[in-house]
């Protein structure tokens, strides 16, 4: 071996490095959680709320119930005003995006843009739809609510907002909330909306159950059971006997190998 | 340069370049665990199933190759054979980089039917993935059962797995190495078959679109990679048994105690690994016992015998503690550590509890990195030494030793905390009430950064002899 690295030099070379990552690991990680369990904390607040059946009213002056939207599928609701010089146009527009991207929208899910500023009217809300470039997709609607619906709503899917009384300007969450048959099932956090994140919600709000075990009836290859419909008593199928083909031929195999080997084996002597 | 020699200097060198990129993703995993580089949270799963087949496929591609040179002391295996082997394993690693980087396939390593199906990633990721592990087995398959045949050509399978020992006789001699591998090889035929059954199910399924049994899918699975990831200990055993006596100047000859447990080994391994279903409410219930009694059944006589045998070996013996010798022992006693958290979990009421937390890969890891891996690095060095006999600076070398066995099981027991704690495992971030774990595992990253300097001395100090033997 030739580098002397125990030396007092390199030996102090080492500490440093050691500390280095000391840092970079201990401390990076307990910043990053700090800020991740506070968006987490937030997140589950909300989860399986359940979201008060206000009135909307519709650019169109078409009222409804919310409980209408969800009947038939699930909606996905979020908040903006018109107004807004900060997060609420790139958030719609990355909505946007993304949903043309995922899509699914119509037959999997309806989106509710709901606005939180009482000067917001008809008008506002329709300019707003238009600026993002929805206006004709039908099953993205901009509204109204009532203003003490608009508290009772964002306490339940887990939105807040403050005036800042210098500005005029509102301070807001940028959120998007799913909700399925009146319940808040997801809570999307953050000005972007990624696709990722989004499909991730939308299998969650299908409760797409992957099945772990075939239905009698269905076309299956090999069962290891068979369920007798007559007598319901669980049989075994031809699975169960498929298990033991392995085993059963590796057996098999190094018995050939061997006794096929038989004939050129030197014969071994007591040694 | 002879094949043999040309063969073993490559399997090698595969070795390391794998095991270094390898490395780097579990340590990515542990980064996006510790909630650094959020970015880049996409990319867990497809890691998780990188890192997890190719360290699975690569250590018992290793394991199978020091044991193939270790037997070729005593039989004649084909070199032709390890060449395609190595040209094999190759072209299979190829197929599935594609698949995991170019197609994010992500059904991690044992990709659970029906998962390769329903993951969202692209239907030729999944057939290429696919591809891999068909290409993989059907090479290794072939491997081993040339190996089988160069023992069969020396030897009865009486012989082979040493009957005449059980039966009280004392010769003809088998080497132990001999024996350990023909239990492995012969249980591994039965451990590729199954694979090779759960790929023609999948493949069938990808044609016809008719589905398969999830439970019969299950069980061959796991009776593949159970014992993929035991073989390839036993098949490094084997070598350790073989080079030891070289250091400590005594025998370890085999006997009837070794004989018989070996044998009782190839008896149940095939099933032991009922305890990777235990959660499956649908097995039949004395599925689950006889789990639970094959898995004591089938590790810990081997187990026992081999780290008594190695102490009893060691103990006075004037043995020069070199890098293989050191790597090889700890890797005896590892294995035997990691074999005990492996029986807990393999006891049914305690996996109750600690199923799919952290102290699964706990335990893996245990005897993967701190067993398997040292037997398998230390007879790589042992090999380039002897080829060389280079000057040995055993204070340099003990420092290595050091280093890769603190920074291994710092890593590990983060790995052991997370899962008392109740850390899920295969969890990209964890949510804020188990903040815990992402704190263990900026911890682990320290360790994993000393084990990671510990590799590259290693490598370098075994590269070295490694360059030097081309010219032997
Ligand atoms: C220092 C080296 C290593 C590091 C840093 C490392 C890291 C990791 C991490 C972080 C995970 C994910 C744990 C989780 O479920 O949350 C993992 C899983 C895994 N590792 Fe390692 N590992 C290392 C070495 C090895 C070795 C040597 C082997 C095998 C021979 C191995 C085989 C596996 C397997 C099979 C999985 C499970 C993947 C899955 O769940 O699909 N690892 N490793
Ligand atoms: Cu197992």
């Amino acid at each position: 071996m030739t580098f002397n690295f125990t030396s007092l030099k390199s030996r102090t070379v080492w500490i440093k490095i050691f500390l280095l990552l000391t840092v970079v690991f201990i401390i990076a990680p307990l910043k990053a959680q700090e800020q991740e369990k506070e968006i987490l904390e937030k997140v589950s607040k909300s989860l399986y709320n359940q979201v008060p059946d206000v009135e909307i009213s519709l650019p169109n002056n078409q009222k409804l119930l919310l409980s209408e939207l969800w009947k038939d599928k699930p909606v996905l609701i979020n908040f903006f005003y018109r107004e807004c010089t900060g997060t609420c146009n790139p958030f719609l527009r990355s909505l946007k995006t993304t949903v043309e991207k995922v899509g699914g929208i119509s037959e999997d899910y309806r989106i509710l843009s709901l606005s939180f500023d009482p000067k917001d009217g008809p008008r506002e809300v329709a300019a707003m739809a238009e600026a993002v470039g929805v206006e004709k997709q039908k099953d993205w609607m901009f509204g109204t609510i009532k203003p003490i619906d608009i508290q009772k709503i964002s306490d339940a899917i887990g939105f807040w907002y403050r005036l800042d009384s210098k500005t005029g300007q509102f301070d807001h969450a940028s959120s998007i909330t799913a909700v399925r048959n009146g319940k808040v099932i997801r809570v999307l956090l953050g000005s972007l909306v990624t696709p990722t994140r989004f499909r991730d919600m939308l299998y969650e709000l299908k409760g797409t159950f992957v099945p772990t075990y075939s239905n009698p009836g269905e076309n299956v290859l090999f069962r290891c059971f068979r369920v007798d419909e007559l007598s319901k008593s669980v049989k075994f199928g031809w699975g169960m006997l498929i298990l033991f083909i392995p085993g059963f031929c590796a057996l098999l195999i190094a018995g050939v190998l061997f006794h096929k080997s038989s004939h050129s084996r030197e014969p071994m002597g007591l040694s | 340069m002879n094949l043999a020699h040309k063969n073993t200097l490559n399997w090698i060198m595969v070795t390391f370049v794998l095991f270094i990129v390898l490395l780097l993703a579990g340590m990515f995993m542990r980064i996006i665990q510790a909630n650094m580089f959020s970015s880049a949270q996409s990319w867990f799963y497809p890691m998780m199933t990188l890192h997890g087949v190719g360290m699975a496929g690569l250590w018992w591609v290793a394991s199978i190759a020091c044991a193939s040179r270790v037997l070729s002391r005593y039989t004649a295996p084909s070199e032709c054979v390890s060449r395609f082997a190595l040209y094999g394993t190759v072209l299979g690693v190829l197929f599935l980089l594609a698949s995991v980087f170019l197609g994010q396939f992500a059904a991690g390593w044992y990709f659970l039917y029906p998962l390769p199906f329903k993951g969202g990633w692209p239907t030729w990721a999944t057939l290429s993935f696919l591809l891999s592990i068909t290409i993989l087995g059907a090479t290794w398959l072939v491997w081993i059962l040339d190996l089988l045949r160069s023992i069969a050509k020396k030897y009865t399978i009486g012989q082979a797995l040493g009957w005449h020992y059980i039966l009280g006789k004392t010769g003809p001699d088998v080497p132990p190495a001999v024996l350990i591998t023909a239990v492995s090889l012969i249980a591994g035929v039965a451990c590729l078959l199954s694979g090779v059954v759960v790929l023609l199910f999948f493949y069938y399924e990808m044609l016809t679109g008719v589905a398969n049994d999830a439970l019969l899918m299950k069980n061959l699975t796991f009776l593949f990679g159970h014992l993929l990831v035991n073989l390839s200990l036993y098949l490094a055993v084997a070598a350790v048994y073989d080079v030891f006596p070289s250091y400590t100047g005594r025998p370890w000859p085999s006997n009837k105690i070794v004989a018989i447990s070996w044998n009782s080994v190839l008896v149940i391994v095939l099933l032991a690994y009922f305890h990777h279903l235990y959660m499956d409410f649908v097995q039949p219930t004395y599925f689950q016992y006889v789990g639970q009694i094959a898995s004591y059944m089938s590790s810990i006589p081997a187990a026992v015998v081999t780290v008594f045998g190695a102490i009893a070996l060691v103990y006075r013996a004037p043995v020069r503690w070199s890098l293989g010798f050191t790597l090889m022992f700890f890797g005896l006693m590892g294995w035997g550590i990691g074999g005990i958290g492996a029986v807990i979990d393999s006891t049914i009421a305690v996996n109750s509890k600690l199923h799919n937390t952290l102290w699964v890969p706990a335990h893996f890891h245990t005897y993967m990195i701190e067993g398997l891996v040292l037997m398998v690095l230390g007879y790589f060095y042992h090999y380039c030494q002897e080829k060389t006999k280079l000057q040995e600076n055993l204070y340099f070398q003990k420092i290595i030793a050091a280093l890769i066995l603190v920074g291994g099981y710092g890593f590990l027991l983060m790995f052991y905390l997370s899962g008392a704690h109740s850390i899920p495992r295969r969890f990209a971030v964890y949510p804020a009430d188990l903040s815990s774990g992402a704190q263990l595992s900026g911890i682990a990253l320290i360790f994993i950064s000393i084990f990671l300097l510990g590799l590259v001395l290693y490598i370098y100090e075994t590269g070295r002899r490694w360059v030097k033997s081309l010219d032997v």
